[in-house]
């Protein structure tokens, strides 16, 4: 089954620039229903007032950084199956397997290209 | 007399060699160094002019000979808590950096944004189009330089706040008062900061041949399958 393009995706950043970044490219791949927070705070807020279909979020971050966040996630009976791509600077060993033990489907290094973000999204969510 | 460390301080750096992993934060460090300098200098003789008193506040004095008002004014000059110092300087370049990049990437953000909707017109050439969209990515993909860049200035400003607890520490052990006020606030917020990065695993961007690649991060998370 081919993936809804229209499905809402959360994208977590603290920086505006990569947030701008990630949308666009996730524009040009064609989902343009995209929602974004600065922190995993304020996602977390957003994921529990709307269905999100993807969450990819940055590590780094404050109040609640997105290594938080995803245990926040995998707590919640009703969040737990939502799709979560990491996408961070962060790319020590121990941070990759803390990630996927916490639950993380997916885990992209920075500085990363568009091409590496679609296979990913495919990896994770099946063919467009 | 031989100079020896203070058996407090042997038995925790003989503990830290056991636990062998034991990662040490910055004020665990800065009280170490402050330790093994005490001991070092405490049997130390009079090396400037005899006499010569600290004319410092406070009620930490300086050991005997060392010229506490002079080192006093030298560290005043990379961090004076009342009004700034060199390192406050180099905090507000880094900052200055910062924005720079920022809107620099707004701006190339922008350009990529009018190129795709160029590309977007239905008059357009199919290959002009596929030419102009990929240009567009390039630039997004370029773009990224603010985000990797700009958490490689937080790692720098944090150093510098690392260096200016280490001067105010050393400003408060020679009787500056207003040094002593603010040391242990500045020490408890490097602290706390370093906990949370032990918690969480944070690095940063790590640098080339030391980070694990896309390709090699794809086979850890294979691995897990």
């Amino acid at each position: 089954m081919a993936v809804d393009l229209n499905m809402p995706v959360l994208i977590v950043d603290d920086y505006k620039t990569m947030l701008r970044i990630i949308r666009n490219l996730l524009k040009q791949i064609g989902f343009n229903n995209v929602d974004e927070a600065t922190d995993g705070k304020s996602a977390l807020e957003k994921m529990q007032q709307r269905k999100y279909g993807l969450v990819i979020s940055d590590w780094n971050m404050e109040p609640m950084t997105g290594l938080e966040l995803l245990k926040e996630v995998r707590a919640d009976d009703k969040l737990r199956p939502t799709p979560f791509i990491m996408i961070t600077a962060e790319s020590k060993t121990e941070n990759v397997i803390a990630a996927k033990e916490a639950g993380v489907n997916n885990y992209i290094v920075k500085p990363f290209n568009a091409a590496t973000l679609k296979t990913k999204l495919t990896s994770v969510l099946g063919d467009f | 007399m031989p100079r020896s460390a203070d058996p407090g301080l042997r038995d925790y750096l003989e503990q830290l060699t056991a636990d062998g992993d034991h990662r040490i934060s910055a004020r665990e460090l800065a009280d170490i160094i402050g330790e093994v300098a005490q001991t070092l200098t405490a049997d130390l003789q009079p090396l400037s002019v005899a006499g010569t008193e600290p004319s410092v506040a406070g009620n930490r004095a300086a050991a005997p000979g060392v010229d506490a008002a002079g080192a006093l004014a030298a560290l005043a000059e990379i961090v004076n808590v009342e009004s700034g110092g060199r390192l406050a300087e180099l905090k507000e370049e880094l900052d200055e950096i910062r924005t720079s990049m920022q809107n620099a990437a707004a701006v190339y953000l922008s350009a990529a944004e009018s190129i795709e909707n160029i590309a977007a017109h239905p008059d357009m050439d199919a290959d002009d189009q596929a030419q102009l969209y990929q240009l567009a990515t390039d630039i997004y993909e370029a773009s990224s330089f603010q985000d990797i860049g700009g958490q490689r200035l937080t790692r720098v400003t944090e150093i510098l706040k690392e260096l200016e607890f280490t001067v105010v520490r050393a400003q408060a052990v020679l009787g500056d008062d207003a040094a002593d006020q603010s040391v242990d606030a500045l020490g408890d917020a490097i602290e706390r900061s370093e906990t949370r990065k032990m918690e969480y695993f944070l690095h940063g961007p790590q640098n080339a041949g030391k980070a694990n690649t896309q390709e090699e991060i794809d086979k850890i998370l294979a691995s897990f399958d």
